[in-house]
């Protein structure tokens, strides 16, 4: 029952799945919207797992002293700063602090900025205040004794430490600078390596030049420049470069893509019907 | 002197580099640009709509792709409040949200838009990979995945959030999308399954994979990498981040195409001398 049970599961799932996608009922998008909602618990319960796995590999690498396990040790403060930070003051741009109304006519005077005051609406049961939405408290079914208002005192602060230093200060410039690096060593590859060796290589060269040129306003400058100086060609205007980069992106390119997109794509197929049927149970493990 | 530049030292590479992206940069060249027609598609579609339009943007990227599609997002959103269309922003990425708080603050105040009245930021949605359960539930129910907004206030609490229950209801979804889940997504369910209109920006290094879908009419419309961001914003007559990252990507360019020429030049000749 350990493996039949699971494919049982993945046959029932996966066959709601496909029927919601072929025939319109609500029934099926109901089922098929909470088989998507469980999707994202379990994906989130990995994310979990992710983590839990990332620490131990890395708490290994120190206890060890395994090869730089210096970053392994930068790696679990940060994350640790982080969580840290995010717990005290959360991930937005800004957070909220309740006062009193004390609290909140001694920072007026002080002319602090961000204060706000809220009215807040409750239903009075047994003795007790719910705190309900404007909509629950203007139902005219309710009797005035069963409801209060009041007033809430809050400030909104701006999250300095885990959205200003973290995020916009950290996180942001670094996340960029490894994606710009790309560039460099970009460049340095294609230096060394993008060489005319066979009929295959020339065509990826010309190819690349002409799309390079083409998809750039400079491209217009050397078509100019070209055009000028071999008029037999019979280049006209500055934008020829681009013209050529366009149908490069439009036709071939689109046309691999395409080839590339379907072959996937009934890779993906053959793959599923494998996983729906129980030919293929890779996934459940080998015990 | 063959030897030298045959093995160059990587170094100096990167150095041609970084003189060719900088000195544009502070000293911009002004290359006039030339829109591209799935440019100008997208501007398009959302010039043709009716004032006061619904356009769900997603924000499927993080800081490492921000220097693309932030110029892309900036641009969209001049465009959108400057036809006063209503704008709903979600996200696949964790720093969605945070990307879209950015681009709003740097766009809203110019045109007096008002959060909750003319755009909203739903937040971010955790889900697989692939983003195709995400994107299911965005088209038929938004407050399953959004019971809240990014402010954590209930979603009923804002006018704009009355009409608009799921992406069906927007006249236009855009994802900028760093890679998965973004467009691919947004393509196979909101397009495929519930013939919804769809525009991509995307960053340059994924464009081509895009081409496809905007050729079979799957997508309206396509930004791909900073010159779609730079096209656009021809397009809106706004000189925006786009226009002046071009001329760094053109100088950064025009010294690859010479490196490449060289060092075939240089291939060249050394296997002439080899024979």
């Amino acid at each position: 029952m350990k493996r039949e049970i699971p494919i049982m599961i993945t046959f029932i799932v996966c066959l709601f799945l496909i029927l919601d996608f072929v025939i319109q009922s609500e029934f099926l998008s109901k089922v098929a919207g909470s088989i998507n909602d469980y999707t994202s618990i379990v994906a989130t319960f990995a994310m979990v797992l992710g983590l839990g796995s990332l620490f131990s590999v890395h708490l290994n690498r120190i206890y060890r002293k395994r090869m730089n396990w210096v970053y392994s040790i930068i790696l679990i403060l940060g994350f640790a700063v982080a969580v840290f930070f995010a717990t005290l003051y959360g991930v937005d741009e800004t957070y909220t602090v309740k006062l009193t109304q004390q609290e909140y006519e001694q920072r007026e005077a002080r002319g602090e900025k961000g204060l706000v005051v809220e009215d807040v609406y409750y239903l009075l049961v047994q003795n007790k205040k719910m705190k309900v939405s404007k909509e629950v408290y203007e139902l005219s079914a309710l009797s005035a004794q069963s409801k209060a208002t009041g007033k809430e005192y809050k400030q909104i602060r701006k999250n300095k430490w885990f959205d200003g230093l973290i995020f916009k200060g950290i996180y942001d410039p670094l996340q960029a600078t490894m994606f710009s690096l790309l560039a460099f060593f970009m460049a340095s590859a294609a230096y060394r390596a993008f060489r005319a060796k066979s009929l295959e290589a020339t065509l990826l060269l010309v190819s690349a030049f002409l799309v390079m040129l083409g998809r750039v306003p400079i491209g217009a400058v050397v078509g100019d420049m070209l055009a000028g100086m071999i008029p037999f060609l019979g280049l006209e205007g500055s934008h020829w470069f681009k013209s050529i980069a366009d149908f490069i992106m439009t036709v071939p390119n689109a046309a691999g893509q395409r080839a590339i997109m379907i072959g996937a794509a009934l890779g993906m197929v053959a793959a599923s019907f494998r996983i729906w049927f129980a030919y293929e149970t890779e996934h459940l493990g080998r015990d | 002197m063959l030897e030298f530049f045959k093995n160059l030292d990587r170094r100096n590479v990167f150095l041609l580099i970084a003189i060719s992206v900088l000195l544009p940069l502070i000293s911009p060249l002004g290359l006039p640009l030339l829109p591209d027609p799935e440019v100008k598609a997208l501007y398009n579609q959302i010039d043709a709509l009716p004032e006061g339009s619904k356009i769900a943007l997603s924000f499927d990227y993080d800081p490492a792709s921000g220097p693309e599609l932030k110029p892309m997002a900036e641009a969209i959103l001049h465009h959108a409040f400057k036809k006063k269309h209503k704008v709903y922003a979600m996200a696949l990425y964790p720093a969605g949200p945070s990307m879209a708080n950015e681009a709003f603050s740097n766009v809203a105040d110019i045109y007096k838009a008002e959060y909750g009245e003319d755009y909203i930021n739903l937040g971010f949605y955790y889900g697989p990979n692939t983003g195709l359960n995400q994107v299911a539930v965005f088209c038929t129910d938004i407050r399953r995945a959004f019971p809240v907004d990014e402010k954590k206030k209930p979603l009923s609490s804002y006018p704009m959030m009355a009409e608009y229950n799921s992406l069906k209801d927007a006249a236009l979804t855009i994802s900028l999308s760093a890679g998965d889940p973004g467009v691919p997504a947004y393509v196979s369910v909101a397009n495929a399954v519930h013939g919804l209109k769809i525009g991509a920006g995307v960053t340059a290094v994924s464009a081509p994979r895009f081409y496809a879908f905007y050729n079979s009419g799957q997508l309206v419309g396509l930004l791909g990498g900073l010159g779609g961001a730079a096209g656009y914003e021809v397009l809106n007559d706004i000189k925006g981040k786009g226009l002046s990252g071009m001329d760094a990507q053109s100088m950064a360019h025009l010294v690859i195409i010479l490196l490449i020429v060289f060092s075939n030049l240089l291939y060249i000749i050394e296997k002439k001398l080899e024979e």
